[in-house]
């Protein structure tokens, strides 16, 4: 295993289930949850394995939806919700890593299938009213 | 039909590590040689591509980690700029 371990970049933190869950576009699809999720794998490890996981960013502390999308998701044209609560319940884990906002989603395999039903927990796409538009 | 938009180095921007960068690998770009500390790339996707600024290439055990900066504005904001201003036909 040559990846570097997550674990010491964990913050030890408990998200509600009331806490919103925000992933990105361009397009909220399958295809980029497997890309990036593998793309991790590749870096790092979690418990040992490989880590297949997806960025996303959480209202936790003092972060709202409008800051996240006008500060971590500046770059995105569109985004969707989901929360904490329906995440978990689906069985897919949350990891505070680096700084807050910033989450982990961990995924199982990383493949197809799996990346499907994550998104199906997901709200519709919306337009990001803060893409950034330069300063 | 437009020409399909290829970035040079596909990345998540939201994909971050602890250096608070986005991240991606060498080997993923279109055209590695391009790749290069300093350069001003499209990344991102096709779909939603966005500037960046290469900040740091790194030996990994995986392969080369590229850390991107990404640049303000939306790249056709800088198109705009660039036809506006005749800067490319200058």
């Amino acid at each position: 295993m040559t990846g570097e371990q997550i674990e010491t970049y964990l913050r030890s933190e408990e998200p509600p289930d009331d806490a919103l869950v925000v992933v990105r576009g361009g397009p909220i699809a399958p295809e980029k949850i497997v890309e990036h999720a593998q793309r991790q794998a590749r870096e790092y490890t979690y418990r040992n394995a490989p880590m297949y996981s997806v960025s996303v960013s959480l209202t936790v502390g003092d972060w709202d939806l409008s800051a996240l999308l006008v500060g971590p998701l500046s770059s995105r044209s569109t985004f969707a919700v989901s929360t904490a609560g329906v995440v978990r319940a689906a069985g897919f884990e949350l990891l505070p890593t680096y700084e807050a906002p910033h989450y982990d989603l961990l995924l199982a395999t990383g493949e197809y299938r799996e990346a499907e039903v994550l998104l199906s927990l997901f709200g519709s796409p919306e337009p990001n009213p803060y893409k950034r538009r330069g300063r | 039909m437009g020409v399909p938009i290829e970035v040079d180095i596909p990345c998540d921007p939201t994909q971050i590590d602890h250096t608070g960068l986005p991240w991606t690998f060498l080997d993923e770009a279109a055209h590695p040689e391009r790749i290069v500390e300093g350069a001003i790339v499209i990344t991102g996707d096709a779909e939603d591509p966005v500037f960046a600024r290469v900040a740091s290439l790194t030996e990994r055990p995986t392969g080369v980690k590229v850390h991107l900066e990404i640049l303000p504005g939306d790249p056709l904001e800088y198109a705009e700029a660039m036809r506006r201003t005749h800067l490319l036909s200058a």
